[in-house]
């Protein structure tokens, strides 16, 4: 489970100093609003025949001052990049929270190493706003924050990938670096032991374009079933063995 | 004097006493930041929405489209989504959806408050308006919420992710939300969709139900430990969602 947690002191620190500027601003407006209505109360008394136009003035500073506090303090702060390590997730959901040119994706993730918990960071995509969703990302944590990320879209993911979801990562990562890309198509899907993690062993068998069939070992959460649902094409390595590079990675 | 600068007068202070209500209100609730973001609430969401009886459809998909003929009425299974976000309106969403046969067909742009709900492998009805030189899709926006449930079947028998007998369940049974004690995959997969037994204890002994349900879905039941299905009154389980 994956609780709320507390705001860190990037966050207080931010909130109070946006809450800080907002203060000084409204009580600016509020000076600026109470000086305006005594100068126009105090000119029209000295000179009553030019009272409506002094009010209408007055009352259009009023206005405008009324309006400068309204300062949205809602937005995250800025975080720098963290060089915490780079870490490997499914996205299992991501959330549109603004359309535009660049959309903003907040991705919910489920790290490969550690299933059952999970994190969540924001990116901006642009064409279709669902390209993440069911691929592997590399993210890094906040120091400060147990739950948001850092989406590292730059990141190479394969070894890690690979190593975090073959049921051998040390065999798998021999035949990732001796192996020949290719493509393969899933011929069939068979559910082996479930794990301690809550992720089962799943054996997947493959055939390539050129005929070459064999087997591949994974574990994956139930839900990553369906990057291997018999028919679709995916990217293995081959070697003695075989491994399977799921997207993203 | 001058008595016609009075209308414009009585104008600018009833908005300057609006404006400054609104900026003492604004003041006083807005000293917290904002609530965190919460992904296990946004799971908790998917499966707490099955147990719902059924929603207006107008409500739940939040879309409006300007089609209004039900007679040929049918869901699509969205597959990609494109949008932009309108000042005055939100977000405005055209889809690509996969029709039962396994045709890809464009969905006009619809206005969507609940663009979270319609994502991509959701089931959105749909229906056609063919003109001389082409098919016009958009979405069926006033359908009725048992006709919809009635479709969204119909669409998952067609599709093969059910079969007549757990049709027949989800048809007259009644929504049934259960503390999930095991989960298994049985290894089976369609239409991106896993088949998965869930394995819950009635107060009549140990149960299980077998469905197909997609990936964030397998997650949702995963993360909140609690899954929804169909009790009927012969005492048939069926696993799978009320709508969405």
């Amino acid at each position: 489970m994956t609780p709320l947690e507390e705001p860190d002191a990037l966050e207080v620190e931010h909130f109070a100093r946006a809450r800080r500027i907002r203060g000084r601003i409204t009580l600016v407006a509020v000076l600026v609003t109470v000086a305006t209505i005594v100068i126009a109360v105090t000119w029209s008394i000295n000179d009553p025949d030019d009272w409506m136009s002094v009010a209408m003035v007055a009352l259009a500073v009023v206005i405008v001052a009324g309006v400068c506090p309204f300062i949205p303090a809602d937005f995250p702060p800025d975080r720098p990049v963290p060089d915490t390590p780079l870490e490997v997730g499914c996205v299992i959901l991501s959330k549109v929270r603004g359309w535009d040119t660049e959309s903003h994706v907040s991705l919910v993730i489920e790290p490969l190493a550690r299933p059952g918990t999970l994190v969540h960071g924001d990116v901006s995509v642009s064409g279709s706003v669902d390209k993440h969703t069911g691929t592997l990302v590399g993210f890094r944590r906040h120091p400060t924050k147990r739950h948001l990320v850092w989406i590292d879209r730059q990141a190479p993911l394969t070894e890690s990938a690979v190593a975090a979801t073959a049921a051998d990562p040390d065999a798998a990562l021999r035949t990732l670096r001796h192996g020949t890309e290719d493509t393969a198509r899933v011929v069939t899907v068979t559910v082996g032991a479930e794990q301690a993690d809550g992720r089962w062993v799943i054996h997947v068998d493959l055939e390539s374009t050129s005929g070459r069939t064999g087997r591949a070992h994974c574990v994956l959460t139930p839900d990553r079933l369906v990057m291997v649902e018999p028919g679709t094409d995916v990217t293995v390595v081959w070697d003695s063995d075989c491994v399977i590079r799921f997207p993203g990675a | 004097m001058e008595y016609g600068m009075l209308v414009p007068l009585v104008l600018m202070g009833f908005i300057a006493v609006l404006v400054w209500y609104a900026t003492i209100t604004f003041w006083l609730a807005d000293t917290e930041p904002a609530p965190p973001y919460n992904p296990i609430a946004e799971l908790r969401a998917i499966t707490d929405a099955w147990r719902c009886d059924l929603p207006e459809p107008w409500d739940w998909y939040g879309v409006r489209g300007d089609h209004r003929r039900h007679s040929n009425a049918q869901m699509a299974r969205i597959v990609s989504r494109h949008g932009f976000e309108d000042q005055d309106l939100g977000p405005i969403l055209s889809y690509r959806a996969r029709l039962i046969g396994g045709e890809v067909v464009a969905v006009s742009s619809v206005v969507t408050r609940r663009s979270d709900r319609t994502m991509p492998g959701v089931l959105i009805p749909v229906g056609v308006r063919s003109t001389s030189d082409r098919d016009e899709w958009s979405v069926v926006e006033d359908l009725k919420s048992a006709h919809v449930h009635r479709l969204i079947l119909a669409h998952r028998l067609a599709a093969d992710l059910i079969d007549e007998s757990t049709h027949a369940v989800a048809s007259t049974g009644r929504p049934q939300t259960v503390a999930v004690r095991r989960l298994a995959p049985t290894g089976r997969t369609r239409v991106g969709h896993i088949e998965v037994t869930i394995h819950f204890d009635t107060s009549s002994g140990p149960r299980e139900m077998t469905g197909f349900l997609r990936p964030h879905e397998v997650a949702a039941v995963r993360f909140s430990g609690t899954a929804s299905g169909y009790l009927d009154d012969k005492g048939r389980w069926a696993l799978g969602p009320t709508w969405y």
